[in-house]
């Protein structure tokens, strides 16, 4: 069990302060990806709600099992995919049907044993590849943001982001390859 | 063209978004997102101090102190005006709004803005478990938690509840109400008897205003069904929202509320519980509320010297595997400035502090520190650090001073029981800040500089040692 996780049983309002402070930045990103960067209000209440479930919901979560900062990502890009099923968008269709609604997302996302290996294979890419993927993919991030936060080109980090789902796909460990 | 290399992440247990995301423990974001999803979240999260659990123990003290008071009162007349007094300054909105509103010791100013708020029912419905959309994963609920299978036969009586509103305490800042649940005798038997519980589902209450075809979400903070008497007709359900302390919460005219309340089985804080949904729907008239008794006021107290900080620090890149430790440290208070910003309302005046300036290189931490709040204990010592208030009015303490149900970290506010009645009678009134440390903490000598460090795989208790020492001296105007 992590450290805030610790204080939020002991000092839970400590706790969500040091929460607020550490993780802002991890959960903003998370939400944002699954909405789009330019719902900002929604992409803030998500990220609120985020932090406000797991701290309301401190004495049911399993720390043992995941961090504080997994269980904030994990909540905001599922309080993200709600709000996409509630703006009835197109794309929010392919999201719901393989998003599963938040209180299900454990049991699933377990049975989901095909997502161990790709993490597997996202972690073999090595650094910096496998954060400028997970910065691209998974907290969706523009190439400019991405090059500012690694100090590379912006051209560099297209290369590789090509050149690791290049690696990803041969490895037969993609995630969800759709045509845009 | 298809982009065939485009890619997404699946839906990710805790377990494994730990996994993927090991190494990645910030990102960046501009300042002011930052303080606005910080600012919502300790809106929604500091009002859970009090929620049905603590409204019952507020009750039943309220209750025996109210019980002793009336008998003091009759017994010795003489002690009544000082009694009376003392119950004044121990004013708290909430309090008063909990107790039985025919035995309550009335506070003229408070009682006038209920009357003013001139609340009116609109109506209601109530919806069992089994007629909701997703009837099935609630009923998946109730058979992981061992509840029998919902029977729509045996909650049928809920249809009964009716609620009206009864009681609506708005002063610009707080606004508080509580709705009489009404019910058959089944209904009666279950909320006597704990059988059913009820709070507000969370972030599902809204307010519009009159004119105005927005609907505005209402963050209810403190709420919950306090214990109902034997013999009472009635159950009292009672919900409170703060708003920020400098900003006015709701704006004139006239508001309607929909509250929606989640009903459950034993504990409504067991979410998976709930066998029905009351959504019930009211107005009152906010502009009385909003006319403030006097000008606010502003002004700033400049700190100097130093002072004795006992800081909480936390690896804030990630929670994973850091460590939390907890220190003491002489800072300098040179070039720290308070802003006090005083506002005058029915239910006391309200006066909001904050960090308006600090010197260069003073942390977070420093602040958190600075301005956390703390409180004396029933032995009337302080055995926490933080800063605590004291009302004196006329040179003579009167009482700690109040803070509300709810506020936000790195600012302090109070709320003093003194009422637009009282102003032309009272005097200098001022609100004397103490700030407390801890010496020593866990066997851990703080204050000479070691430093202690929270252990990695367990709980622990704090047992310490602390030093109080005066912060600084705000009059307060009256108007």
């Amino acid at each position: 069990m992590d450290a805030i996780a610790r204080m939020l049983q002991s000092a839970p309002e400590q706790a969500l302060e040091k929460m607020l402070a550490a993780y802002t930045g991890l959960v903003y990103h998370a939400a944002a990806a699954v909405l789009g960067r330019d719902a900002r209000e929604e992409i803030e209440e998500c990220a609120s709600d985020a932090f406000f479930s797991v701290y309301a919901r401190r004495g049911e979560l399993d720390f043992d099992k995941g961090s504080v900062k997994a269980y904030l990502c994990a909540s905001a890009r599922n309080m993200a995919v709600d709000r996409l099923k509630k703006r009835r968008r197109a794309e929010a269709v392919a999201l719901d049907e393989r998003m599963p609604a938040p209180e299900q997302t454990d049991n699933m996302a377990l049975a989901r044993m095909e997502s161990d290996a790709l993490i597997q294979s996202v972690r073999a890419l090595g650094e910096p590849d496998s954060t400028i993927l997970i910065c691209r993919y998974y907290f969706g991030m523009r190439t400019k943001e991405i090059a500012r936060m690694t100090g590379m080109k912006e051209n560099t980090i297209d290369q590789r982001l090509r050149r690791a789902l290049i690696k990803l796909k041969n490895s037969d460990q993609g995630g969800y390859h759709h045509a845009e | 063209m298809p982009n065939e290399l485009d890619f997404s992440f699946h839906t990710l247990s805790a377990e494994q978004t730990d996994a993927l995301l090991s190494g990645i423990d910030s990102l960046p974001l501009d300042r002011a997102a930052v303080r606005r999803i910080r600012r919502e979240t300790e809106r929604a999260a500091a009002p859970r101090r009090l929620r049905r659990r603590t409204v019952a123990r507020l009750l039943v003290p309220a209750a025996a102190c109210l019980a002793a008071l009336i008998l003091a009162c009759v017994c010795f007349p003489q002690a009544a005006r000082a009694l009376a007094e003392f119950l004044g300054f121990e004013f708290r909105a909430s309090r008063y709004m909990l107790e039985n509103p025919e035995t309550r010791s009335p506070a003229p100013a408070v009682e006038e803005a209920i009357a003013n708020a001139a609340c009116r029912d609109v109506g209601y419905s109530i919806s069992l478990l089994n007629e909701w959309e997703d009837a099935d994963t609630w009923a998946g609920y109730r058979a992981q938690m061992g509840l029998a299978p919902f029977s729509e036969e045996d909650w049928a009586f809920l249809r009964n509840i009716e609620p009206r509103v009864a009681e609506v305490l708005y002063d610009g800042h707080t606004l508080i109400w509580n709705t009489y649940m009404y019910a058959d005798e089944a209904g009666m038997e279950a909320m006597r008897s704990v059988k059913i519980d009820m709070l507000a589902v969370e972030g599902a209450s809204t307010y519009t205003v009159e004119g105005d075809p927005t609907v505005y979400p209402l963050y209810i903070g403190a709420h919950g069904l306090p214990p109902v008497a034997d013999g009472a007709d009635h159950g009292v359900f009672f919900a409170q929202v703060t708003g920020d302390p400098d900003e006015q919460l709701l704006p004139d005219g006239i508001i309607t509320v929909t509250q929606v309340i989640r009903i459950a089985e034993g504990d409504a804080m067991i979410h998976g519980a709930a066998v029905a949904r009351l959504t019930h729907t009211f107005t009152f008239d906010a502009t009385p509320g909003n006319a403030a008794s006097g000008a606010p006021d502003a002004s700033a107290t400049a700190l100097s010297g130093e002072i004795d900080l006992t800081m909480d620090h936390l690896d804030a890149g990630d929670g994973a595997e850091k460590s939390w430790t907890i220190d003491t440290r002489r800072i300098s208070l040179d070039g720290v400035t308070l802003g006090v910003e005083t506002s005058y309302h029915a239910t006391g005046i309200y006066v909001h502090i904050t960090p308006t300036e600090v010197p260069e290189g003073w942390t977070q931490d420093m602040t958190y520190a600075l301005l956390r709040p703390t409180a004396f204990n029933r032995y009337g010592k302080i055995d926490a650090p933080g800063v605590a208030g004291e009302l004196y009015v006329n040179g003579e303490r009167v009482a700690e001073a109040q803070m509300p149900d709810s506020g936000i970290i790195g600012e302090l506010t109070y709320v003093l029981p003194i009422f637009p009645q009282d102003y032309d009678a009272i005097g200098t009134v001022v609100l004397r800040l103490s700030h407390t440390c801890y010496t020593e903490l866990n066997g851990a000598d703080l204050i000479g500089g070691e430093v202690y460090e929270f252990p990695a795989s367990s709980s622990v208790g704090l047992t310490g040692t602390t030093k109080t020492v005066p912060l600084a001296e705000i009059p307060i105007p009256i108007p």
